[in-house]
């Protein structure tokens, strides 16, 4: 641990912030449905895009709608991903002629793409072919996205409402946000990535002699550009097996940089353009003050953990000054990327890896799944944080009024029984389905057959792995084996629960607060921009997840964290 | 990222094949559908199927709360 270091993490947060505070107010004017810069270019295109889908944009949709119409585009996207990899050896653009995924496989891939969690089962570069890859994972890295994009517009709209129901067109939001937010910044990145040297090729393969002797064959791949929106896009789905720690998909600091920022840009922007939407800008900058409190506080606790804790195996090979724990991490990145970049990807749905949070010193990889289960909202992924954040500030609201008895308020909203009753149904999906599947694994032959190791570290292995799942992050300890029925299954199940039965309610309270009169502040309204409510809010998020969480963590990471400590001796 | 023990697979298939990008090969032209495999699609695709019916059930349960 160094000042170095420190600052690195710094100025990557800052950084993110800065990236994300013109994408938001560029954000606010797309979902707003003003003239843009890039109108000329992409005007055309949109309204080619409603005419072959016969969309209407000035048309409204009330939240059922606007959930059916995410529910039946997600639907449709499920099964002609499943049949493009089920059969990808019938199709074109195959030149390694890998075969056709397994049914099991097929579903959980499926799934993880179209709920944005990018979960692999499967080590890319020996799976998919090139076909899979551009027409299948990588249109619903921008779609899956979008869609998420999409229902925080939506959220958005229902606090600038004033006795309405009308929160949007699903069909036009998600359009716009694809192609005037993702798709440019993802074009530019890709570039810039390719100048540093990131490989965008659709040969599959080169063959290198190396200095043994022996032949040595490299996958390439489109690299490049899947690699820009899987960033952008929260998605975190790799091209290769080891996923941003491959020295093709980010080969240098700086790329590293790049794809750190990336990461977590659009989400800080998220907040910005809901600020906008909703009239409500300095309550915005209080959600912002709380995503990067809780991510700042994260990625120093694991940096903390990667250089301070002792580690056995260094000690009992005579090497008692190590600086800090670099298995599983890159040279290139050491600790500080490293611990910044796990803070990032887990607090925001994205799932992308530079180092392998396996290998992390127990309290590290714990803080990595604690920011998991705090629901993937600081910052969050792209859309689904800001809408994850704003339930959190509903339930703060709601407990700040009964604290004082008043009808709690948030950004001039009542907030009543009904929306009550709906954040807690949506947050409790996440305790539901990750402890639940964990606690069958744990005992399920069949499951703990995938598991390599025992102990406190498989627990951490089943729990990592269905916090990621019902989080949508995607991001795993590696050690578990999964690709298997019993893991593809209950995996892509968990999948679909933090996804969808998630957004189903978040958008019920969209209408719900949409139908209510605006009101303005009294002197009874508990200010939500102020330092009170930020703190009120970490606090919140910080003890819904506590409380559901921490009684498994002390079964996994924390207890592990005494026997290295113990071995350390 | 992947799950799995990462350091024990291999990183890619073996050299035998031409690098054509273009190529749909030949020796894979054949239908995976055997008598399993389609019971299991048909489940897999209900299974992701029915979900999104079901939570559209589920958007039409809480509209009555």
């Amino acid at each position: 641990m160094d000042w170095r270091g420190w600052a690195e993490i710094v100025f990557t947060i800052a950084l993110t912030v800065a990236m994300g505070w013109p994408l938001g107010i560029f954000m606010a004017r797309v979902w707003a449905g003003e003239r843009t810069w890039l109108d000329p270019v992409l005007r055309p295109v949109e309204a080619l895009a409603y005419a072959a889908f016969g969309v209407d944009r000035n048309k409204g949709q009330n939240w059922l709608g606007y959930a059916a119409a995410a529910l039946i585009f997600s639907a449709v996207g499920f099964v002609l991903l499943y049949l493009q990899l089920r059969f990808q050896n019938l199709l074109p653009l195959n030149p390694q002629g890998f075969d056709g995924l397994s049914p099991h496989l097929a579903f959980n891939t499926a799934v993880s793409f179209v709920s944005n969690t990018n979960w692999q089962s499967y080590a890319g570069e020996a799976t998919m072919s090139n076909l899979s890859q551009m027409a299948g994972l990588t249109v619903h890295n921008f779609v899956s996205a979008g869609t998420g994009l999409a229902i925080a517009a939506a959220v958005a709209r229902s606090f600038a409402s004033d006795r309405g129901e009308n929160l949007g067109n699903f069909w036009v939001d998600l359009t716009r946000t694809t192609l005037y937010v993702l798709l440019p910044v993802s074009i530019v990145t890709a570039l810039v990535l390719v100048a540093a040297g990131v490989p965008q090729a659709l040969l599959a393969n080169v063959e290198a002699s190396t200095l043994e002797g022996a032949k040595q064959v490299i996958s390439l791949f489109p690299t490049a550009s899947q690699e820009a929106i899987k960033q952008w896009g929260t998605n975190g789905g790799g091209i290769f097996n080891v996923n941003s720690a491959h020295p093709f998909e980010n080969p240098t600091p700086l790329t590293n940089l790049i794809e750190a920022t990336s990461i977590n840009a659009l989400a800080f922007g998220t907040a910005v353009a809901f600020g906008r939407i909703a009239t409500a800008r300095k309550e915005a900058r209080a959600l912002v003050a709380v995503m990067v409190i809780l991510v700042g506080a994260a990625a120093a606790a694991i940096y903390a953990s990667e250089t301070l804790t002792p580690q056995p195996a260094m000690i009992a090979a005579g090497i008692t000054d190590a600086p800090s724990n670099m298995e599983g991490k890159e040279v290139r990145f050491g600790p500080a990327a490293s611990s910044v970049w796990a803070a990032q990807t887990t607090g925001a749905s994205n799932g992308s890896v530079n180092a392998m949070h396996g290998s992390f010193m127990p309290l590290g990889g714990g803080v990595a799944m604690f920011m998991i289960q705090l629901g993937e909202i600081v910052p969050g992924g792209v859309g689904s944080g800001l809408y994850g954040i704003v339930v959190m500030a509903l339930l703060a609201v709601f407990v700040a009024g009964l604290m004082v008895g008043r009808t709690p308020e948030y950004l001039g909203k009542k907030v009543e029984a009904r929306e009550i009753k709906f954040a807690m149904l949506a947050v409790l999906i996440l305790p539901l389905s990750i402890l639940g599947f964990s606690a069958i694994a744990a005992v399920l032959p069949v499951a703990l057959e995938g598991l390599l190791n025992k102990g406190p570290h498989g627990l951490s292995e089943i729990l990592y792995a269905y916090s990621s799942a019902t989080g949508n992050n995607g991001s795993a300890f590696a050690g578990l084996t999964a690709n298997a029925p019993w893991w593809n299954t209950t995996l892509g199940i968990a999948m679909l629960l933090g996804r969808f039965a998630y957004i189903v309610p978040v958008l019920a309270i969209a209408g719900s607060l949409a139908a209510k009169p605006k009101l303005a502040p009294t002197a009874g309204t508990l200010p939500s921009d102020s330092p009170l409510f930020v703190g009120l809010l970490v606090g919140i998020i910080l003890i819904l997840g506590g409380l559901q969480f921490f009684p498994a963590l002390a079964l996994g990471p924390i207890v592990e964290h005494f026997q290295v400590l113990a071995a350390a001796r | 990222m992947v799950s799995g023990p990462i350091f024990t697979r291999p990183l890619c298939p073996p050299p035998s094949f031409p690098l054509d990008p273009l190529r749909t090969p030949a020796p894979h032209l054949r239908s995976n559908l055997t008598g399993d495999t389609a019971m299991a699609d048909i489940l897999f695709l209900v299974l992701g199927a029915g979900s999104f019916a079901l939570f559209g059930y589920y958007a039409t349960l809480l509209r009555k709360v």
